[in-house]
């Protein structure tokens, strides 16, 4: 084989490894995932058996994963209709959540997970502090401008933006059935 | 079409025409480098970089931990004390010490390295949530456990590497049942608790008992003093 094609074999293989691999990674790729509606969990992050994708990714980003002996993190990048959450639209997080001793729902930036800044200093809501309907379900309005009731406040120049949704001390992680699970739905409204 | 000339797959020029195969290199490049090639070869060269780029792909993948310079543990040692046990500071927008904290909870950090002796934690828990997860040098969390497991208002807590393990096992045949002891895979790692703040005003309190956690490496026993004076009797060896 002429050396030129052996190089180009090379170099072509090389950049389709890696770029496929940091898809990969910064997406969400993972063959342990739970999805349910809008959300997506990684359970078996930091077990010792836990796929090498899950484990690439945590190394990535910097965060600490929780134990499905502790809890399971629930996440969201996208509205129930699949798209993108973003700063500069309101959404309205409602429903229930499965069951947990504790649960807390916070709101980040999307690209390096870190707090959108407020005057109310809100980030998030727990399972102690939110107004809940007569039924026992909630509503969450996240939006850059103030709003009655359980208000989470973003920012119109945050760009993407993405939603934990952590339950504490749940069976979940440790048996339930995917199926049965009731995440709450995420309904884009306006946007400016 | 002059693809469809060349099929069937000739051999290599090496193995048919030997005698040739010093024709200078400038006379091979001039030749065009993808029309010439036969759908075999094509073929061929595709089935390379898929192999190819399969392996660097799951290489890259299995790399990436071990090369990752801002993983939890690098954040969490360059923040926690050596010895006693760190908050790590509340989570502020635009100031994280760690991607993507949960703001409603204090978490503590203790450091451990067995290889000075056993590690003992007695953590009281603030009321509500409260968990603790055992985190080794490659991210693996070999243990954890909530406040649900509690039998008290207080978690003790040993752990041990396995020779000490072992030797514990041989000394205390029955431990006692209100300390959990946990087998820890590898001498050094960190403890990490978890304590949930329900409302604003609870923060001061889960903080101050998250302060309150004793993490300490257990000191080998001082040596016995010599006895002084008339021998002490020999125990009964039939007893």
């Amino acid at each position: 084989m002429p050396p030129f094609q052996i190089l180009a074999v090379v170099v072509i293989a090389a950049v389709l490894g890696v770029g496929s691999a940091w898809l990969a990674v910064v997406g969400e790729v993972g063959f342990e995932a739970i999805r349910a509606g809008a959300w997506t969990a990684w359970p078996t992050a930091g077990a010792d058996d836990s796929d090498p994708y899950v484990r690439a990714r945590f190394a990535r980003t910097g965060e600490i994963p929780i134990s499905a002996a502790e809890g399971t993190a629930f996440e969201a990048r996208e509205d129930s209709s699949g798209a993108e959450l973003t700063g500069n639209c309101d959404y309205l997080v409602r429903g229930r959540t499965p069951a947990a001793q504790w649960w807390t729902l916070t709101l980040y930036r999307d690209s390096n997970l870190s707090l959108i800044s407020n005057p109310t200093r809100r980030y998030g809501f727990n399972s102690t502090d939110i107004l809940r309907n007569p039924d026992g379900s909630f509503e969450i309005v996240v939006s850059p401008r103030a709003r009655p009731g359980n208000w989470l406040p973003s920012d119109d120049r945050a760009g993407p933006i993405r939603l934990v949704l952590r339950l504490y001390d749940t069976p979940i992680a440790t048996g339930g059935s995917v199926g049965e699970i009731e995440m709450p739905v995420i309904e884009r409204g306006r946007c400016r | 079409m002059r693809l469809a000339l060349k099929w069937p797959l000739r051999l290599p020029d090496r193995f048919i025409r030997q005698d040739e195969s010093w024709t200078p290199r400038t006379e091979r490049r001039a030749r065009p480098l993808v029309a010439d090639m036969s759908p075999g070869r094509i073929v061929l060269l595709a089935a390379l970089i898929v192999v190819l780029g399969t392996i660097v792909h799951l290489a890259t993948i299995l790399a990436i931990p071990r090369f990752a310079t801002r993983d939890a543990w690098s954040r969490v040692i360059e923040l926690a004390e050596p010895a006693g046990i760190t908050l790590l500071p509340r989570a502020r927008p635009g100031d994280e010490v760690v991607p993507g904290l949960d703001p409603q909870i204090v978490y503590g950090v203790c450091l451990y390295d067995l290889s000075a002796g056993p590690f003992a934690i007695v953590a009281p828990m603030p009321g509500d949530y409260w968990s603790i997860a055992f985190h080794t040098r490659d991210g693996v969390i070999y243990y954890a456990v909530n406040d649900e497991a509690a039998t008290s208002d207080r978690f003790d807590i040993e752990i041990r590497n396995a020779r000490q393990m072992r030797q514990f096992r041989l000394e205390y045949p029955d431990p006692d049942e209100e300390i959990l002891t946990i087998e820890a895979p590898s001498d050094i790692g960190f403890a990490l608790m978890r304590g949930l703040v329900s409302a604003p005003s609870e923060r001061p309190r889960v903080e101050a008992a998250m302060a309150a956690t004793v993490c300490e490496t257990f000191l080998p026993p001082p040596p016995v003093p010599e006895a002084v004076g008339p021998p002490l009797p020999r125990p009964n060896p039939v007893r």
